[in-house]
């Protein structure tokens, strides 16, 4: 996947606070992704499964 | 000499080896975990995490610590790939993917060290070091902590508490994991390992064209990883790389170091449950099973059955003609039979039943001797499972070691059982129904199967080798894998600690003449037959399919 280009026409005043934001953004968190969340989920709701299966095993 | 008689010969030297270390290290062990006294290193580490040492735990706080600990080490494994390409020391590797990382994280911290990616293509040393070698070292001695817990389980009466999951993670890391790791690298540097913090090295081959080289604490992580039972690779070629595995004498080395620790936890559990005869039961079933495997394997992948085979003198496809048939098969086997997963061959090129014996051995549960820890709470539950069925044959209620093993333990021992299936046998009836799984197959037919059986099979089992042949770098697999690795590792975990529990709440019953003796033969061969019934009538459908078609067929 190719990097973001920078645009090339110049953002209306009203917007420049939204445009330094962004550039001021660290790179590392810029690559984060929608996918880092799912996989961050997927992570949490297979511990906490486990964890709803061992209250339920304390009835056994 | 021929090849069978140097196999042969190495197979002896190996078990004199393990015999001479076995009491020594199964006795250090139970004192560690044994020990009132905390070092000052240690005090230090609890204070860091805010734990108390000396508070006993129940089995759900001692599941809940074990929980709480794995899940934040999948956390930060995912986030240190993830943000591989801004840290120091990442050799210039972009970050890797994000399924990707799902995949390596669960796989790390679950004991399993499944590989989807070149590990000398895709991690920086930050990555390697900080992040997989750290996890080598804490997902072992996890593995080592739950089955304390289980041993104190028979050891005790009249109480719930199993000790303290911080305290046996700590110990087993810093005095058993991190001492012989040191010693174990030391002898594979000795042995031509490397040992470096080097770049990348551009290098000239033989034939024109250059090529790229990678240095790396290589030795260190090589040590870890056999002796925690883990088995990733820093190179993708595994211990077939003659960095991470230079010569015959470090192959033997490394499969010590994969047994070392699970056929010495037998004794760790004999001394802690008052009775050394008990875990030299265990140890005799553990035992016959590993010898008879590698003698199986030995025998079909030394078997001549064509001019290709008998130039080579054997099935030679795959394997390192530094190592040999011998050298090959008894690591293929120690790796499958542990929860390893390292590779000094490539199981894809064994014989149909040679690629069967690896399946097969970890779909016995990879209890013989199994991983450090979970190799030795596996067999446990099996050894539960056979007293009961002893029981049923004479109409006793059934005892092991002055417990009884009820409706509520059997419970337990069964859901341990059929979960590790239910992952393996489930995942690949999916992915072999959905059409998109299928193209990541490179052969179709019995062999093709067996590929996508072998990698669920290693990933729910926890091993992590890789059969070959199956490009498993795709989303579907790399998520799916990775859910298989986790609940594979941590769900047996709850009947292993909830069975714990039970044991040591129990008040003993005493020893009468009509109680099965378990330090017996008999009795060790009763658990060798479980062993394998339990897992020959689950796998039996899936492995006809597979192996047993395609070594039929040829």
């Amino acid at each position: 996947m190719g990097g973001v280009k920078k645009s090339y026409f110049r953002l209306p005043a009203r917007f420049a606070r939204i445009g330094r934001t962004a550039d001021s953004i660290p790179y590392f968190i810029q690559e984060l992704t929608m996918a880092d969340l799912a996989f961050v989920v997927t992570t949490v709701a297979v511990f906490a499964l486990v964890a709803l299966i061992s209250r339920g095993v304390t009835k056994l | 000499m021929s090849s069978q008689t140097a196999g042969v010969l190495q197979l002896l030297a190996l078990i004199a080896a393990l015999a001479l270390a076995y009491r020594p290290l199964g006795d250090y062990m139970a004192g560690v975990y044994s020990s009132e006294k905390h070092y000052r290193p240690e005090k230090w580490i609890y204070k860091a995490v805010g734990a108390n040492p000396s508070a006993e735990m129940r089995w759900p706080a001692y599941l809940r610590a074990v929980l709480a600990f794995s899940a934040v080490s999948v956390l930060f494994l995912y986030a240190l790939q993830r943000l591989q390409g801004s840290l120091p020391g990442s050799l210039g590797f972009t970050s890797i993917d994000p399924d990707q990382a799902f995949n390596t994280a669960a796989s790390f911290v679950a004991n399993t060290n499944w590989q989807s990616y070149y590990g000398e293509q895709a991690m920086g040393h930050v990555v390697q070091t900080g992040g997989l070698a750290v996890q080598n070292f804490v997902s072992a001695a996890v593995g080592m902590a739950v089955a304390v817990a289980l041993v104190r389980g028979f050891a005790r009466s009249r109480t719930g508490e199993l000790g303290n999951f911080w305290t046996d993670l700590v110990r087993g890391t810093v005095r058993i994991l991190l001492p012989i790791s040191v010693i174990g690298a030391i002898v594979l540097v000795a042995c031509g390992a490397i040992q470096n913090f080097s770049g990348i090295h551009e290098v000239g081959q033989f034939m024109g064209g250059t090529q790229e080289w990678n240095g790396g604490a290589v030795a260190s992580q090589e040590a870890i990883k056999e002796l925690g039972t883990n088995g990733g690779g820093y190179f993708n070629a595994n211990s077939s790389h003659p960095f991470e595995n230079p010569n015959p004498l470090s192959n033997l080395f490394e499969i010590f170091l994969i047994l070392l620790i699970p056929f010495a936890m037998t004794r760790t559990f004999g001394k802690m449950v008052g009775s050394v005869k008990q875990g030299y039961a265990i140890l005799a079933a553990m035992a016959t099973i590993w010898i008879g495997f590698t003698a199986l394997m030995m025998w079909t992948e030394f078997a001549h059955h064509g001019p290709a085979f008998d130039i080579a003198g054997g099935a030679m496809e795959g394997k390192e003609t530094r190592f040999g048939i011998g050298g090959s098969s008894i690591f293929a086997v120690a790796t499958t039979l542990t929860s390893t997963g390292a590779v000094n061959s490539f199981h894809s090129s064994y014989t149909g039943f040679g690629g069967g014996i690896t399946m097969l051995g970890m779909q016995l549960g990879e209890i013989a001797p199994g991983g450090v820890g979970s190799g030795l709470y596996g067999m446990l539950i099996m050894a539960v499972i056979a007293v009961f069925i002893a029981g049923l044959m004479v109409g006793r209620t059934p005892e092991y070691l002055g417990k009884k093993i009820g409706t509520r333990e059997i419970k337990f021992a069964a859901c341990y059982i059929l979960i590790t299936p239910a992952l393996v046998l489930g995942f690949t009836a999916v992915a072999m129904a959905l059409p998109t799984p299928a193209d990541s197959m490179t052969n179709s037919g019995a062999h093709g199967f067996s590929e996508i059986l072998y990698a669920y099979t290693s990933g729910a089992n926890n091993n992590g080798s890789a059969f070959a042949g199956l490009n498993a770098d795709t989303q579907w697999f790399n998520t799916t894998i990775g859910i298989a690795m986790l609940l594979g590792r941590f769900l047996p975990m709850v009947f292993v600690l909830a069975l714990a529990g039970s044991l040591a709440a129990q008040t003993p019953v005493p020893e009468t003449s009509g109680t099965l003796r378990t330090d017996k033969p008999l009795y060790a061969g009763l658990l060798v037959g479980t062993v394998l019934v339990v897992a020959g009538l689950t796998y039996f459908p899936a492995l006809a399919l597979g192996p047993l078609a395609e070594g039929l067929a040829s």
